[in-house]
């Protein structure tokens, strides 16, 4: 082999095996709520892989954790080193450190289940949930991504972000989730308005039908706005008659996270 | 066992992929091209085409020169969360139980041969010798694992057993009849005693915990060191660990005599 040939050769040895690892990085993202289980011929099916790729994908990701197999069903499921990294990613978000419990408080006073969230990547992540004590099959849970313009959590941080990211969202696609999702770049930038005015946003059956929410953001004392807190619950509770009552609680729960969050210092309103 | 056999089949740039993730701990949660580098002694260039990789598809994130974690493997640890069920209906009964007893008690789950804990709640003196989330540890030497090989079909019991036994704390049993036996005891009467046989001054309880579909799905499991636990009688800790596990079994639709 010439030197040409052989960095020819390399070159596709390096291809391969970066895709080996994509691949396995893919396979562990078809796992989510709604398919926590596959077999493995459904494995080798999504990922579009032979059958002796995925034995080999498959004993890779057991061998080092990632996945593990049910000995009775021989389904696959998530294994637990991805439990044990949970606490490290957290442990880069100081609000985790301190959130907790304002969340039970925010629970206790209104029986919906409690998030904090943030923006990633145009997306809404859920980084600590406390559930609600009546029990609702909430679709929430902590590392959840949402498209920010469906969810109320996502409109109230962007609303305090600069005019491009706004712009950069609104040309991303209003794409509808339910009928209620704004779909509208106009009525888009009206509601990031009113939530600016209110200091909270409420939502009903934008992402889910039949589940509605409030959202408030946690204000640094210069007004840069990172974190928002929310409850979501069924429609049927968090009602339109509830709103005041409702939002003023998560509106204090934020404050108060700003506050141990932030220091001392009150949170500008703006 | 599992790493003897495959050691060919594996796929070396996927499990270098998988090893640099887990390398972040809490105790060293940021990490730099160099030191990694060093850690898994590859060449750099290798590793930093693992760590675009695992950047693009949102497992790392980039902060400042060097590297974190990144949220999808935190969707990802919500997915196992979300689905156990378990997890959130043994939390209660499983706390009640520690503060009765004042050791620290745990839920198990089986991986391959090994036992994982999903949940953990530690006594007031946690004692260093109990595993860790996410750890890993032989299930033929652990109360818990013992139970949960118990129930298993006897088909996958034998080939857990063929694999292989291995030694750890001075009581452990390393031949399979024996060990057979003791399961097919514990199936029988419903719990599971070790003392010494994971470490050294060691004891832990465990019963297993049924569903609604009848199955064991997981176990109750106390443990704590022999020079403590040692002092409290052993049949009223049994009973109180059997009793958290029916407990649990009950919230999770088990209907006794079914």
């Amino acid at each position: 082999m010439n030197e040409w040939e052989w960095s020819i050769a390399m070159e596709i040895n390096q291809k391969k095996s970066s895709s080996t690892l994509g691949n396995t990085l893919r396979l562990l993202n078809f796992f989510n709520m709604n398919e926590p289980e596959f077999t493995l011929s459904e494995l080798a099916e999504k990922l579009g892989v032979g059958h002796s790729t995925i034995h080999r994908l498959t004993m890779t990701l057991m061998h080092e954790g990632f996945l593990a197999r049910d000995l009775v069903t021989k389904k696959f499921r998530l294994g637990s080193s991805i439990l044990a990294v949970e606490k490290t990613i957290l442990s880069y978000y100081d609000i985790c450190q301190i959130s907790h419990p304002i969340l039970e408080k925010l629970v206790q006073e209104t029986g919906e289940a409690a998030h904090v969230s943030i923006l990633k990547n145009h997306k809404v992540v859920y980084l600590q949930k406390i559930d609600s004590p009546n029990y609702t099959h909430l679709l929430s849970h902590e590392g959840k991504e949402n498209p920010i313009h469906a969810t109320n959590t996502g409109l109230v941080i962007l609303a305090y972000q600069c005019q491009s990211e706004i712009e950069e969202v609104i040309a991303e696609g209003l794409s509808p989730y339910t009928s209620h999702t704004i779909k509208h770049p106009e009525q888009f930038k009206e509601r990031l308005t009113k939530i600016r005015k209110d200091g909270y946003s409420y939502s009903k059956d934008e992402l889910h039908l039949g589940f509605s929410s409030i959202a408030a953001p946690v204000k640094s004392p210069s007004g840069k706005v990172t974190y928002a807190v929310s409850i979501a619950g069924p429609s049927s509770r968090i009602t339109p008659y509830r709103v005041q009552e409702l939002s003023k609680a998560v509106m204090d729960a934020a404050d108060e996270l700003a506050i141990r969050n932030y220091g001392n210092k009150r949170a500008i309103k703006i | 066992m599992v790493s003897s056999i495959q050691n060919q089949t594996l796929l070396k740039s996927a499990q270098n992929g998988l090893r640099i993730l887990k390398l972040f701990t809490r105790e060293k949660s940021i990490w730099g091209i160099t030191e990694l580098t060093r850690e898994l002694e590859l060449p750099k260039s290798t590793v930093s085409r693992l760590l675009n990789v695992l950047c693009k598809e949102g497992f790392i994130e980039k902060t400042g020169s060097k590297y974190r974690l990144g949220l999808s493997l935190l969707n990802l640890s919500g997915v196992i969360k979300y689905h156990m069920e378990i997890k959130r209906e043994a939390a209660e009964p499983l706390q009640a139980l520690v503060d009765k007893v004042g050791e620290t008690a745990m839920i198990p789950t089986l991986e391959g041969e090994k036992v994982v804990y999903l949940l953990k709640i530690e006594c007031k003196k946690p004692y260093p010798l109990h595993g860790d989330i996410g750890e890993n540890n032989p299930a033929t030497c652990s109360s818990s694992g013992k139970v949960l090989l118990a129930h298993l079909p006897m088909k996958k019991m034998e080939e857990i057993l063929q694999a292989g036994i291995p030694k750890m704390g001075p009581n452990s049993v390393t031949d399979p009849d024996i060990l057979m036996n003791q399961l097919q005891n514990i199936k029988k009467q419903g719990y599971c005693i070790c003392i010494d046989e994971m470490h050294e001054n060691s004891i832990s309880i465990s019963a297993p915990i049924r569903d609604y579909t009848d199955q064991v799905v997981t176990a109750v499991s106390l443990i704590g060191p022999k020079d403590r636990m040692s002092t409290k009688p052993i049949s009223e800790m049994v009973d109180i660990v059997v009793k958290t596990a029916q407990d649990i079994s009950y919230r999770l639709g088990y209907i006794e005599g079914e």
